[in-house]
């Protein structure tokens, strides 16, 4: 831990952040995020296996910008998100500096985005085997079966968007849910507005997503909303290949095509 | 106020008979690691084992989506439905701290013009609170005037002795009604010192130095320095029982439609958004000093009393961690 | 369910299915009355929310169809397309859409008589299906609670 807090309190010192964001433990042992500015708070920073909450999000946060540059340290899918993120030319690399630990404990500060790409692709986190399976279990059952688990779990979403504002992929300064000429989705929380809304945000995170599983976890209804993207994930690279979160370059699925895609279901 | 004991392995017997009467029990039940009030089928459903329920008991009265009313052109003659509501609830196994925010929620829709749907609600529902035994990091009753102990907005107060029977206080005349319909099941007693069976929760600040001090400090960094973890999801404002705001939406076609009210919150930015494009409050630190200015300074000027009962809801659910009891105490240390 | 008649919506391109869909008119072909053509510039611009909206509003059937691939009007439109469509079914499908309601097809120009089989086959298969109600259903159903996913599933 003195590692990690003698590096975020040089990267304030130098320079090369004006703002650095970190995991703290409260006393009562809850782990929230943290805003470092000063390098004498730097000892506020801690890491541990129960850090989830995904860090990328802030980046895209306009009071967050207003610090100029800015450090961020990530664990595997903040590191993931970024470099996402940095594929859809949402960040540039001089202005973040970006710091992990390693799984041998050591610090790692990236020099820039090509570097998170290395570090991403050695250090892949395997797909969560409990949602595989869940996803796998759903997929099995009947349509009809499918339909009612589906209905009664989006049925109770409250619409806090909670899963909107937690996802590192979800950016749009408007978001089509938002939009109401045309209204696209309707914004009442009832049965049909809240399956809209959950096939929406799956459709335009389909090959973007990188599986943190925020939505998830953020949900206060308990709405397993990643298990949608993650069966896109899964459609998307077995037919395309394509896996989000792990390039620098843009490579999303629906922004590009292949002549002998798949054409089987069409007449 | 009147004062019964029921026997605990009574309460069976006392849902299936509510239940016979054609009534709905909202009971608490578990999903997942939370727990939410559902509808009762059987007693071995319920779920006593619970700090607080993930949503607040708010949404009986003021759901989350409600009609208001709906119309229908037939060839130019036009006709307006308001919605009929009828179902008759019971709720039980809300905190004391709910009580005191479903008296609030009613000041706030009844008193000067008042809602008439929420009041038919409150006319069919009778609220049966169950006081703490238990309490975690996150309840600050005790520092917003309220307590385990409190009765107020509750039409019965449940407290297990911890001698096989329940302590019931008759708050109001609705809960009276209940206990009369079964006399068979409630003893008379009287009033019994229950202090000593309920949660000792600490003061974690001082209200009266607060509630002063909240508007001095509102030109002040110290909202940003809060509001840097927000990430702006309406989270805290849907499970939080005394929000009340709401937004009207229209959902019709040329020949029928209705008119809805769904909640909203006031972390979105869209909330004060103008037609123009402008945004009075651009950034989140404005979203939450809002949040909390209207807790314990808007609500003291309009409805003399904060509109915060210290229930912990929105701490458990913030995404960021976030937590009011801090950030108010951060304020109190300004 | 006898005199059950299907409503089908039909998005197509301008270029290739719209122009199949007047030849087969011009050269009186006749195809099943069932249904409703709505033009868009291209396959791309078809957007997947607008089948949700057809679904909604109480189709019981939906044709999507375009230029076939390398006749695309702008170049790669039909092939943006094709990937969209097969993401879309698959969430449809894993959400417990009945996808069989949807028929994607490429009809060009010169095929007026496809298209004349195409919408009498889906019609065929559609008025065999039965009316589709789970979606449109869905704005009867109001707010969902909590009990109904609990009792699912200790069922």
């Amino acid at each position: 831990m003195q590692e990690l807090h003698n590096k975020i309190k040089s990267i304030l010192e130098n320079g090369s952040a004006s703002l650095f964001i970190a995991y703290q433990k409260s006393r009562e042992g809850k782990i929230t995020p943290t805003f470092i500015t000063k390098p004498e708070q730097s000892q506020k920073a801690y890491f541990g296996d129960d850090c989830k909450q995904n860090l990328a999000v802030y980046i895209h946060k306009q009071e967050v910008k207003n610090f100029g540059k800015v450090g961020i340290f990530a664990n595997i899918y903040t590191l993931k998100s970024l470099l996402q993120i940095y594929a859809e030319n949402q960040i540039r690399d001089d202005y973040l500096k970006v710091v992990t630990i390693n799984p041998n404990g050591a610090i790692v500060e990236f020099a820039n985005f090509m570097e998170i790409e290395n570090y991403v692709n050695e250090n892949k986190p395997a797909p969560n085997p409990e949602d595989m399976e869940r996803v796998e279990k759903l997929s099995n059952l009947s349509r009809e079966e499918r339909w009612d688990y589906w209905l009664n779990e989006l049925s109770t979403c409250i619409k806090c968007y909670a899963c909107r504002a937690a996802c590192p992929m979800c950016y749009c300064t408007k978001c089509t849910v938002d939009c109401n000429q045309p209204q696209w989705i309707s914004t009442p929380s009832h049965s049909l507005g809240n399956i809209e809304w959950h096939i929406m945000r799956a459709m335009h995170l389909a090959g973007r997503c990188v599986e943190c599983n925020e939505c998830a976890r953020v949900c206060p209804m308990d709405i397993p909303l990643n298990l949608l993207t993650v069966k896109l994930n899964d459609t998307a690279n077995i037919e395309f290949g394509q896996q989000a979160g792990l390039k620098g370059e843009l490579d999303y699925a629906l922004s590009t095509f292949k002549v002998d895609d798949k054409e089987n279901f069409i007449r | 106020m009147n004062y019964k004991t029921l026997n605990t392995n009574k309460l069976p017997e006392f849902f299936e008979k509510i239940k016979k009467t054609g009534k709905t029990v909202l009971a608490p039940r578990k999903k997942g690691n939370k727990t939410f009030f559902a509808t009762f089928d059987s007693f071995d459903q319920i779920n006593f084992d619970y700090v607080q329920t993930a949503l607040s008991p708010k949404s009986v009265l003021f759901p989350r989506v409600e009609e208001l009313f709906t119309y229908k052109n037939d060839d130019g003659t036009y006709s307006v439905k308001e919605p009929e509501l009828k179902n008759e609830v019971v709720v039980f196994g809300m905190r004391p701290c709910d009580g005191v925010a479903l008296d609030y929620l009613c000041d706030f829709f009844l008193n000067e013009n008042p809602d008439k749907l929420l009041q038919d609600r409150k006319n069919n529902t009778t609220f049966i609170s169950l006081a703490c035994k238990s309490f975690d990091n996150d309840c600050f009753c005790t520092s917003v005037g309220s307590s385990p102990a409190e009765t107020l907005g509750s039409d019965l107060c449940f407290t297990d002795m911890g001698n096989g029977s329940y302590y019931v206080e008759v708050v109001t005349d609705k809960g009276q009604k209940l206990v009369d319909a079964f006399p068979d099941l409630f003893a008379d007693t009287k009033e019994i010192n229950k202090v000593e069976q309920l949660a000792q929760v600490p003061v974690r600040f001082e209200l009266k130095n607060l509630v002063p001090k909240i508007p001095t400090v509102f030109e002040t960094n110290i909202w940003l320095d809060q509001s840097l973890a927000c990430i702006g999801c309406g989270a805290c404002a849907y499970v939080c029982p005394t929000c009340s705001c709401f937004d009207v939406q229209d959902e019709c076609n040329p020949k029928a439609g209705t008119r809805l009210r769904c909640w909203d919150s006031c972390a979105f930015g869209q909330f004060t958004l103008h037609a123009s494009g402008h945004n009075p409050r651009e950034v989140q630190s404005n979203r939450w000093r809002n949040r909390v200015m209207h807790k314990f300074n808007y609500s003291v000027q309009n409805m003399n009393t904060i509109s915060c009962v210290g229930c912990g809801r929105c701490i458990r659910v913030c995404p960021a961690g976030m937590s009011i009891i801090e950030h108010l105490i951060s304020v109190e240390e300004a | 369910m006898s005199n059950f008649e299907p409503k089908i919506i039909a998005f197509v391109c301008n270029w290739c299915t719209y122009a199949g869909a007047d030849l087969a008119g011009t050269s009186r072909i006749k195809y099943a009355p069932n249904v409703r053509i709505v033009r868009f510039p291209c396959t791309g611009r078809i957007d997947f929310m607008l089948l949700l909206k057809a679904l909604q509003t109480g189709a019981d059937g939906i044709i999507v169809s375009g230029c076939h691939p390398a006749d695309c009007h702008y170049t790669a439109g039909n092939y943006h397309a094709r990937r969209r469509w097969i993401i879309f079914k698959s969430l449809l499908d894993f959400v417990g859409f009945d996808t069989g309601r949807i028929t994607f097809s490429w009809v060009s120009a010169a095929e007026g008589a496809k298209w004349a089989q195409i919408v009498n086959e889906t019609v065929d298969k559609i008025r065999d299906l039965g009316p589709y109600t789970d979606y449109s259903n869905l704005n009867k159903l109001g707010v969902g609670t909590i009990t109904e996913v609990l009792n699912a599933r200790t069922a």
